[in-house]
């Protein structure tokens, strides 16, 4: 009778197969889409790189690596990508910084926390389009206040401009950055904070550690997890970040705050270079593509724990 | 008489995932109506073999019967049986009546009948006042008289529970234990029981089927896995406190142990073997063997003596409250014959070796 | 913890302050917003306006196409979360409960999705809206969007059809359900709580999005907010702050409501009610 069935168990079970293929017909509508719009254009974008195409058209014709070839010997590209680096290192440092700094704010009692809380978190969820637009109001030389309260204050003689020159371009839409994408760090940090048992501060206190101490020896380790996974992410967002950097400086001077993906659009549609604007992103993706792999590694590690 | 419509029979049922074998070669008959616990530690296979039955997993290999039916290729829900889960895992959303209704409701019944039904269930479990409460309202001993309605109402063949009492309190615990002994007693269903807990075991079952590693170790009464273990794993599991073995081996007629030797009663191949006593098989105070007092632990009823032997083997006894016993004493013991258990050192299967009282050392 | 009363005052004030300079942007952008025309260029400038007024918003509405603008960005914004959501429901629960081969090549992949730059499918994109003979449309916009809302909302509804136990399906299959009425008996109405998340989600994703649409529609008609705002008040000299900052607050009020009917998931678990930048 056992022979009779072994067929019939295991992975050879109708029931079995059953179940996975309606698995298979509930992901179907998401695969599908994922090919049409994700898929498909991911390998569009390599096969554009290897034209040159005049985007009002869209006619063009095979150069093979050639735009490569033009890129790597591209001072702007190389400065582009410079750009990118340094942003993306600064913004993501001061994010951190003032994430966890604003996130331990938050985790003690204080008046009206929930309100505080929801006022820290509104630069994120708020439009780049409108954060932009408020800053560059603030920034303004002649009616931004920034500006009048530095003078008053007597920190500077004249109204600096904040979006127009070095290094304050650079410095502007870092601080900015950091303004709008911090709140994500506290979200992350603040809900794992909230986790860490009292017991361990209070064991720390009674060995004689000091605030500062306290916060290396007891909190940093227990962020360790979190700081590695949040690190990533906004490693990654921060360096294909366009809005903000865009609508602020438009890259400039000149092109001293353009990052790639500003240069991507740059050569589409400001010089109509559409497949060297193709070679500069897949460039863009493949530096990306250490982290989003070691984005996935950390990942796979932290689920299976 | 047992009833075969409600039979539960494995043959050489195998479950595997990928490389890892959950469940090797089982072959089981639950008789209809019986009381049966699948025993055993943690990962020893018996919740795989459990959801196995229910049709949560497919075997992958060998054939699962429920009243002489085949079924392996019938899904869960038409295999005419219940679950009563660890969790109890009742759908938030719903009252408990809506709850207890649910599996009728899959079966197409009218919402009239439903309403009796779900009411004389409630009657039954005394959940009448409960009837329009959701789960989270409900304290634990509830939420678990809810999953047995929601059990008890589709009438099935078989029950089967996988750990229902391990989240409740001590108390609560034994409470339930005598409800379902009572239930069961009363319904004459198949009860197929998961459980950790040998005490569980021995007092609800019909039968015991004591599992490790994936392969069935035992299947017998409470009695016979108690009093006659087939292996060495069944003697070290059942019993607490757990059963003291004696590695030595068979020599000129006699068992030998650096601490302990007893002569066979009939002549027995030479070899390595284990010897085992119950703690309770143990007499303190005279007889032809030595041990060292190592530590006393009072529970009020009895004592348990935990002693040092010679070749650095323990020796667990219990003695009556009033005996003087310190630990560093040495003292004299002796262990019925009759009541030793024999195992073979290398297969670990019980032997059937008679013993004869040991002469004085 | 033990603090002073001196010690928790001196505390609070810092933060507040902390606090309040995080949110005076958006504070001065609503101060703005209502000041007159003469007191907005007035040097130096004030903190707290002379006279409230609503002009900037009557100007906003009756005289630009701002209403044209946020009816394109509420219907898409819409239509890119009813058919994202719908979808990746489906698809999360697939990679949850079902067993099939591939399911975990497929969940990484949603993962990389997840991070890839927009700019790099920006421009294929382009083409296929062309080709497609969408170009333009709100329509080339949601099939745009899903490319990022898509992997989104599946990253988001998978953490939350993890939490929910794998018993309560188990017992709706024992108790007689098919599997596609344990989903919609059992798992839908548990996973409630996470769908409407992962649509207000989705919803502000696709709100606040601005290079596919700055790329893919250039006719007033279509236009969404984002680069609708954008194009019609920012020329190279005459910049109309007042409609700005009106047009601005009005942006975001969809984002406040949103937001007060978020709060409580935001910091209950960062797996769960994951965000993205």
């Amino acid at each position: 009778m056992a022979a009779q069935h072994g067929t019939a168990a295991g992975r050879g079970n109708p029931l079995d197969r059953k179940d996975a293929l309606l698995g298979v017909m509930l992901i179907a509508p998401t695969v599908l889409i994922f090919c049409a719009v994700i898929v498909y254009p991911l390998v569009s974008a390599l096969y554009l790189s290897l034209f040159r195409i005049y985007t009002p058209t869209l006619q063009g014709n095979f150069v093979g690596f050639a735009n490569y070839a033009e890129l790597a010997g591209s001072p702007e590209f190389w400065r582009s990508l410079l750009n990118t680096a340094v942003w993306t290192v600064l913004t993501l440092t001061l994010q951190i910084v003032f994430g966890i700094a604003a996130a331990l704010m938050l985790n003690q009692a204080m008046l009206f926390r929930s309100l505080a809380r929801s006022l820290i978190l509104f630069p994120y969820f708020v439009s780049t389009v409108v954060a932009v637009l408020v800053w560059r109001w603030l920034f303004n030389d002649l009616y931004g206040i920034l500006n009048h309260a530095a003078m008053w204050a007597g920190i500077l003689d004249m109204p600096l401009d904040w979006l127009g020159s070095m290094p304050n371009s650079m410095i502007s839409i870092v601080l900015v950055g950091a303004w709008k994408y911090f709140p994500f760090v506290v979200i992350a940090v603040l809900a794992r904070l909230q986790t860490i048992p009292e017991p361990l501060y209070e064991a720390a206190r009674i060995d004689g550690a000091g605030a500062w101490s306290r916060f290396t020896d007891v909190t940093l380790p227990q962020l360790r997890e979190v700081l590695v996974v949040v690190v990533l992410l906004r490693a990654i967002w921060d360096f294909k970040e366009f809005d903000l950097i865009y609508l602020l400086t438009g890259g400039g001077p000149v092109i001293a705050t353009q990052t790639l993906p500003l240069m991507v659009y740059k050569e589409a549609f400001g010089l109509n270079e559409m497949g060297r604007a193709s070679a500069v992103a897949v460039v863009m993706m493949l530096v990306m593509l250490v982290f989003m792999l070691l984005y996935l590694r950390v990942n796979r590690a932290q689920d299976q724990r | 008489m047992s009833n075969p419509d409600y039979q539960v029979r494995f043959d050489k049922v195998r479950k595997a995932f990928g490389t890892a074998v959950a469940v090797r070669d089982l072959d089981l008959t639950i008789e209809g109506g019986e009381f049966v616990s699948l025993l055993g530690p943690s990962g020893c296979g018996k919740t795989t073999t459990l959801r196995m039955l229910a049709g949560l997993e497919f075997p992958t290999d060998g054939a699962i019967s429920i009243g002489g039916r085949v079924v392996n290729e019938v899904a869960p829900g038409a295999r005419d049986i219940a679950m009563v889960f660890q969790s109890y895992a009742l759908y938030p959303h719903m009252t408990v009546a809506e709850n207890i209704a649910y599996p009728l409701k899959k079966r197409g019944v009218g919402k009239a009948e439903r309403a009796t039904r779900v009411q004389k269930v409630a009657e039954t479990l005394q959940l009448g006042a409960l009837l329009s409460r959701k789960p989270r309202q409900l304290s634990g001993g509830q939420q678990q008289r809810v999953a047995l309605g929601r059990a008890l109402v589709r009438d099935p063949r078989v029950f089967l529970l996988d750990e229902p009492l391990s989240n409740l309190d001590a108390k609560l615990r034994s409470h339930m234990r005598a409800e379902l002994i009572e239930l069961h007693r009363r319904i004459r269903r198949t009860f197929v029981y998961v459980t950790h807990d040998q005490l569980e075991a021995m007092t609800m079952s019909d039968r015991i089927a004591v599992m490790h590693d994936g392969a069935l170790q035992q299947f017998g009464t409470p009695a016979e896995v108690y009093n006659q273990p087939a292996n060495l794993f069944v003697a070290g599991f059942i019993g607490s406190p757990a059963m003291t073995l004696l590695h030595g081996e068979a020599r000129d007629g006699a068992f030998h142990h650096p601490a302990v030797t007893m002569p066979f009663g009939a002549p027995v191949s030479a070899g390595k073997l284990v010897l085992g006593i119950r703690p309770e098989d143990v007499t303190l105070g005279q007889g032809p063997f030595e041990a060292c007092i190592r530590l006393v632990e009072p529970t009020g009823h009895e004592q348990i003596v935990a002693l040092d032997l010679a070749g650095g083997a323990s020796l667990i006894a219990r003695a009556v409250p009033d005996m003087v016993l310190r630990a560093g004493e040495t003292l004299r013991w002796s262990a019925r014959p009759q009541r030793l258990h024999v195992f073979d050192a290398t297969t670990g299967q019980r032997l059937a070796v008679t013993m004869t009282e040991a002469a004085a050392a | 913890m033990k603090r002073s009363i001196l010690g928790g005052i001196a505390f609070n004030l810092l933060a507040w302050t902390v606090v309040f300079i995080v949110a005076f942007p958006l504070v001065w952008m609503v101060i703005t917003s209502v000041k007159p025309q003469f007191e907005l260029f007035r040097i130096p400038p004030t903190f707290w306006p002379e006279q409230i007024t609503f002009e900037h918003y009557t100007r906003l509405l009756f005289e630009t196409p701002f209403l044209t603008y946020m009816r394109n960005s509420l219907v898409l914004s819409s239509a890119t979360t009813v058919l994202v959501v719908g979808v990746a429901t489906l698809g999360a629960h697939s990679l949850v409960r079902f067993r099939y081969r591939g399911r975990e090549v497929l969940a990484q992949l949603v993962l990389f999705t997840y991070l890839l730059p927009s700019v790099v499918l920006l421009l294929p994109l382009y083409l296929m809206m062309v080709w497609l003979g969408v170009a333009n449309s709100l329509f080339s916009l949601v099939i745009a969007y899903t490319s990022f809302a898509l992997p989104y909302a599946l990253w988001l509804l998978r953490s939350f059809m993890q939490g929910i136990p794998e018993d309560l399906e188990s017992a709706a299959l024992v108790d007689g359900a098919t599997r596609m009425e344990a989903f919609f008996d059992v798992i839908l109405p548990q996973a409630l709580p996470g769908i409407i998340s992962t649509c207000l989600f989705t919803f502000i994703l696709s709100w606040n999005e601005y290079l596919y649409a700055l790329v893919l529609v250039n006719t007033d008609a279509a236009r969404p907010l984002t680069t609708g705002v954008m194009s019609m008040l920012v020329s190279a000299f005459n910049i109309e702050w007042s409609l700005l900052m009106a047009a601005s607050v009005m942006m975001s009020i969809p984002l406040i409501i949103i937001f007060a009917f978020l709060q409580k998931f935001l910091t209950r678990g960062f797996g769960a009610g994951g965000v993205k930048g």
